[in-house]
């Protein structure tokens, strides 16, 4: 059979030295960020970036890709043991991760995490072995129309589906496409929005853009946060940490429902793992006979979403590689190291890329396991790293943001352009603009461009292409319903405040 | 009696700022747009696109402004003592790295950085300054062979 050739062919490259120290190392940098308050795997990710760049392409992609699922293992640690989300995602865990862990089940808490990760990644990639090949064949068929659909709405999808304001982060995508312009226009040589600056010319650092809204606007609002209490490792023994058979029952549904929430929402473009996890969280929630035990410790509570943001991150790599639109900003990001690495993502890369691809898959099977082996007999290390002071751990990081930032290229420009980012990023945050879909629309923004005008060059200028072709057609009206889903909630949020108001203001 | 409740309501002037710069950064690049010309549906100029988002900008800008503009939401507090640290000793690094070299650029942007906590004391930000700056160097100019100047000589 076809898949398990190119399987062996897979295995095979990621079986070689190099890949496996570097998948190593990727899974034990995510883990460490993950576990660290504080430090995200964006950073984490774009702080790596410029190391990959004297590794061989697919060694490179292993790694990168080993932060960002390691990431999503170690995120849980702080959730249980201090009620700190490592990442976004595990701000689901806290719910009834912490509680666990004040009911002194802090072993048995971190132990489910672990296995359910594990087992919903696991499923995921089989899922995605499978159905990536088919998705690319399909993709395949795409023109220019159906492209520029697709990432329309999977820009549509990632700021509409996110909690907050659908308007901010519809501007936000609007903000990202603008900064995707800066630079030499490719058709015309034109200089668009560069200020004269010739560091500006091939555009914007994507490195500066993401260290900037994920790094130092992260260091900016998590100073001051008060420090965290040291915990006592000795009390998470390994034996408190195996779960008794009623309890192995209790979250072998869950975590197969969190799978395959996680699985279907991953692949999906424009939503990622944070959607899958608060979706999961709330099924579980829903299906309990007893919600009331849900943010007190219900073991369910931990099971369900860690296996869906597991399974989500490893099938977010679908629409990524197999068409080139990115689920998440994370995934976007990996997007974008791709191109940099000379490596088009989309329906030809599995086809003139079976090594990079196939090496991919095994490398994350191999990453899983090697996980498992870090996250549970290791898990004392990561609990002591969590005594490392913030007022350290932050001025380091500001320096590898400087040297990442400075090495690529080595303009100071993006030095400060680092700098405007973050302060922009935390004034974003402050003021409830979500900075991912930025950068998705910042990475997305050229590809759309110039589909967009291939597409009307193709019609001649005529906008019934985009709905004379099924594929696009079904899309464009997807992408239309949910604009009018979003713009109804709005219209009724806005309606029924009035109406609070309006009774506050008739009462007093 | 719709009237009358607008007025006692009161604007939320961050919320508005922040509407606003939405606003402008769109009118700024539609106008932008207009001067690299915006060609025809066909044969699209460079300045197509710059218009069309600059406008979706504006368009936000305003629907936003009509969300946002009584919202009661307190004005964020920005804590300038990390921001005003972090972003000296950014600029520190970007100023000593070419004149001067990796490992002061290093050293300035950590002992500057650090006092961004309140809790750090100027001996513990030495140390660690200094410990930081010795170990970049070694991780990067010595381990991944980074072409960068650790001094100025």
């Amino acid at each position: 059979m076809d898949l398990f050739s190119n399987m062996a062919l897979g295995f095979e490259r990621a079986f070689s030295f190099d890949a496996l120290m570097f998948c190593f190392f990727g899974v034990t940098i995510g883990t460490f960020v993950g576990v660290l308050p504080g430090v995200g795997a964006m950073a984490a990710v774009a702080l790596c970036l410029p190391i990959t760049f004297y590794l061989d392409p697919t060694v490179a992609l292993i790694m990168l890709a080993g932060i960002f699922y390691g990431a999503q293992y170690g995120s849980s640690t702080a959730a249980i043991l201090l009620n700190v989300p490592g990442t976004v995602t595990a701000a689901v865990t806290c719910l009834d991760g912490y509680p666990m862990t004040q009911q002194g089940r802090a072993g048995l808490a971190l132990f489910v995490t672990t296995i359910t990760s594990f087992v919903g990644g696991s499923i995921a990639i089989v899922l995605m072995m499978l159905f990536t090949p088919a998705m690319a064949a399909f993709a395949l068929r795409f023109s220019s129309a159906e492209y520029f659909m697709i990432m329309l709405l999977g820009l549509i999808v990632a700021s509409t589906i996110s909690p907050g304001s659908h308007l901010k982060s519809l501007a936000m995508v609007a903000v990202g496409l603008g900064l995707g312009l800066v630079g030499t226009d490719m058709n015309t040589g034109i200089m668009r929005f560069t200020f004269d600056r010739l560091e500006l010319a091939d555009g914007v650092s994507l490195v500066a853009i993401a260290m900037g809204l994920f790094g130092v606007a992260e260091i900016l609002s998590s100073i001051g946060r008060e420090s965290s209490k040291p915990i006592d490792v000795k009390t998470i023994t390994f034996r408190s940490m195996i779960p008794s058979k009623p309890e192995m029952k209790q979250i072998v549904w869950p975590t197969l429902r969190g799978t395959s929430i996680g699985a279907f929402v991953g692949a999906l473009p424009g939503s990622g793992a944070t959607v899958a996890t608060f979706m999961a969280y709330a099924v579980e929630k829903r299906l309990a006979k007893d919600p009331s035990r849900f943010g007190k410790g219900a073991i369910e509570g931990i099971a369900a979403p860690e296996a869906a943001n597991n399974a989500a991150v490893q099938a977010a790599f679908m629409p990524t590689l197999s068409l080139g639109i990115p689920g998440d900003a994370l995934m976007a990001f990996l997007l974008g190291a791709m191109m940099i690495h000379g490596i088009v993502p989309g329906p030809r890369f599995l086809i003139e890329q079976p090594v990079m691809f196939w090496g991919l898959v095994a490398s994350f099977w191999i990453g899983n396991i090697m996980l498992l082996v870090l996250n549970i007999p290791l898990i004392g290390l990561w609990v002591r790293m969590l005594a490392i002071p913030y007022n350290i751990l932050y001025p380091a990081m500001l320096f590898f943001i400087c040297i990442g930032v400075y090495s690529i290229n080595y303009q100071v420009f993006d030095i400060y352009a680092v700098i405007i980012f973050g302060v922009l990023g935390y004034l974003m945050n402050k003021f409830g603009y979500p900075p991912a879909p930025l950068l998705l629309g910042f990475i997305l923004g050229p590809m759309m461009e110039e589909h967009f005008k291939r597409a009307l060059l193709m019609s001649r200028g005529d906008f019934n292409i985009f709905w004379e072709r099924p594929i696009s057609a079904v899309l464009l009206g997807v992408t239309i319903l949910l604009l009018a889903l979003s713009a109804r909630s709005i219209y009724i949020s806005a309606r029924r405040k009035r109406q609070e108001k309006g009774e506050v203001q008739s009462a007093g | 009696m719709a009237e009358e409740q607008h007025v006692k309501r009161k604007l939320n002037t961050w919320e508005i700022s922040a509407a606003a710069s939405v606003f402008v950064l769109g009118a700024y690049m539609a106008a932008q747009g207009f001067d690299y010309t915006v060609g025809s549906l066909n044969h699209m100029g460079a300045g197509f696109f710059p218009v069309v988002v600059g406008l979706l900008l504006v368009f936000f800008g305003i629907a936003i402004f009509l969300e946002v503009r009584y919202r009661q939401t307190p004005p964020p507090d920005i804590p300038v003592r990390p921001l005003a640290a972090l972003t000296a000793g950014l600029i520190a690094f970007a100023v000593l790295i070419e004149p001067a070299g990796l490992v002061p650029a290093t050293f300035f942007l950590v002992l500057i950085a650090a006092f961004g906590d309140e809790t750090m004391g100027v001996l513990r930000a030495l140390i660690t300054a200094f410990a930081i700056a010795v170990l970049g160097y070694l991780v990067f100019v010595v381990g991944f062979r980074l072409t960068l100047d650790p001094f100025w000589w």
